[in-house]
């Protein structure tokens, strides 16, 4: 348990000096809930942003041979992807309080323009309803795990600089869900809202927190396996 | 004799590169000096030593523990020095040990203070700001910082000047004072050896083609030197690695080979350069 925490200790030493990614992605997360006027919006781009800046470790190991030093270190390799993991699901949870803070604040400025929206949707939108908390709630742990977990073992596999375009690719996924109505529109497609996501899931708002939760856990759990068995074979 | 660490039959293998049937010791309270030209297979043995790779075969037992099943009781008593550093590069010398010193129960931070002073390097500098030798003796502060009884050391005076170079002799040397630690370091640099190795290693081509003691092995092997005419048959077949000119050659021989030498060919005592030098070329002839 020792070693524990002083890996995960070595953990936050790596990521600190990317302190100002967490602004910047904060500052965009912000913006984009601004623009949607979705406290929603805010708390699911920043956990997913969270979980892109989880592979800075990886970069900030590589650039300074720290490998090296993982391995001589009087700890086993289980411990440190053990240690990693946990530092993960550490940032996951500091990232939710920042997400929801974030999101409530930006939800009572637009409250007005989610009565619009309830005119719409039938239901309440802002995260002070409980079924929309929730489902912010698990959609940003789902989506935060969803990416990390991707991740996490190409990055034990091939290392930073040949795996870093996977830190993008759930980015990229999700991104491109959230503006498919738009791009169908484009090409003339009937009805393109049906194909919204946001809409879907508002829709169906407690199956879709079930299934975000489990996307999640099943995520963390394939990841954690994987991870632990390239590392534990890997040549340092 | 205790041996600190124990190598036997290590396999690993790269493709068609690595290191194959290497197998010795070192007993406690001695400093090995492991040899072997670029590529030869010093590092890769090294990092098996360390469980960096994982071996294709063998065993390695380190304070008469496998490596693998006890590693961090193992690690805990070892001190590592790279040729290359491996800290963060944005850390000062005061992160740097604090990154560390969690990981180590013996660590000291009296002790790593004193080296740090010792080395004259300023605790407030990052590892970035430091030049090599620095980096060199950053590492060196850490590995003893938590009182190993193991050091090991690859190619650490690489790059380094000779005053650098002499601190760091002076360093092990205080460390082998206490005679239950050992030291291995890997080394091209034959003038090191021969001022405070007591056991030398030779690896060549992934191989073992010598492990004795220093004094065992300047005992065993003479240089021979004379002209290209006395260079019989029967000589070049005993010669373990020669040069040639056009009109004279230089090799080593084992000194209980002497009689097969002809007239006008004379032997001398051999010097660590040129056993290592000589190993190199003939080193095939050893392992097979």
């Amino acid at each position: 348990m020792k070693n524990i925490k002083a890996l995960l200790k070595l953990d936050y030493l790596l990521v600190a000096p990317y302190w100002l990614w967490f602004v910047l992605f904060f500052g965009i997360s912000f913006i984009l809930g601004v623009f949607m006027n979705q406290g929603f919006a805010f708390m699911v781009s920043w956990t997913i942003f969270a979980g892109t800046i989880m592979a800075f470790p990886f970069e900030n190991t590589e650039k300074s041979n720290m490998n090296m030093l993982f391995a001589q270190l009087p700890t086993n390799r289980k411990s440190i992807v053990s240690a990693r993991y946990m530092f993960i699901f550490i940032v996951l949870f500091l990232s939710l309080i920042i997400g929801i803070a974030g999101g409530l604040i930006l939800d009572t400025i637009f409250s007005n323009s989610h009565a619009e929206m309830y005119y719409e949707f039938g239901i309440n939108l802002s995260l002070f309803s409980l079924p929309m908390m929730l489902l912010s709630l698990s959609l940003s742990f789902g989506l935060y795990l969803l990416n990390v977990g991707f991740q996490t073992p190409f990055l034990y596999k091939v290392g930073y600089k040949k795996g870093k375009i996977f830190m993008w690719i759930p980015i990229i996924v999700v991104q491109a869900a959230m503006m498919l109505p738009a791009i169908l529109n484009l090409f003339n497609v009937e009805n393109p809202n049906r194909f919204n996501v946001f809409n879907i899931m508002i829709d169906n708002s407690t199956i879709s927190t079930f299934i975000a939760l489990g996307v999640g856990i099943v995520s963390a759990v394939l990841s954690y396996i994987f991870s632990r068995k390239i590392y534990l074979n890997k040549d340092v | 004799m205790q041996n600190i660490l124990e190598i036997k039959n290590l396999r690993k293998k790269f493709g068609d590169f690595g290191v194959e049937n290497v197998s010795f010791s070192l007993p406690k309270g001695y400093i090995m000096g492991f040899v072997g030209k670029n590529g030869a297979g010093k590092t890769t043995t090294i990092k098996a030593i360390l469980n960096m790779l994982h071996r294709d075969s063998g065993e390695i037992k380190i304070f008469g523990k496998d490596n693998l099943e006890h590693e961090a009781d193992v690690k805990r008593k070892i001190g590592v020095v790279m040729d290359s550093p491996f800290f963060e590069e944005n850390w000062t010398l005061i992160q740097t040990g604090k990154a560390l010193k969690p990981f180590y129960p013996d660590w000291s931070d009296a002790k790593y203070n004193q080296m740090l002073n010792k080395f004259q390097l300023s605790p407030t500098k990052k590892i970035k700001e430091l030049s090599r030798g620095m980096k060199m003796k950053i590492q060196i502060a850490c590995a003893l910082a938590h009182d190993p009884d193991f050091l090991i050391l690859d190619e650490p005076t690489g790059g380094l000047d000779a005053v650098a170079r002499d601190e760091l002799m002076d360093e092990l040397k205080e460390f082998i004072t206490n005679e239950n630690k050992s030291i291995l370091f890997s080394t091209h640099i034959t003038s090191d050896l021969e001022k405070i190795a007591d056991y030398i290693t030779f690896i060549d081509n992934g191989r073992i083609i010598h492990s004795d003691t220093k004094d065992n092995l300047l005992e065993k092997y003479v240089v021979v030197k004379g002209g290209l005419g006395t260079l019989s048959d029967s000589l070049k077949s005993t010669i373990i690695g020669y040069t040639e000119t056009r009109v004279n050659f230089e090799g080593i021989i084992e000194k209980s080979k002497l009689s097969s030498l002809g007239s006008g060919v004379v032997a001398e005592p051999a010097t660590m350069d040129e056993l290592v030098v000589y190993f190199n070329k003939g080193g095939d002839r050893l392992t097979r």
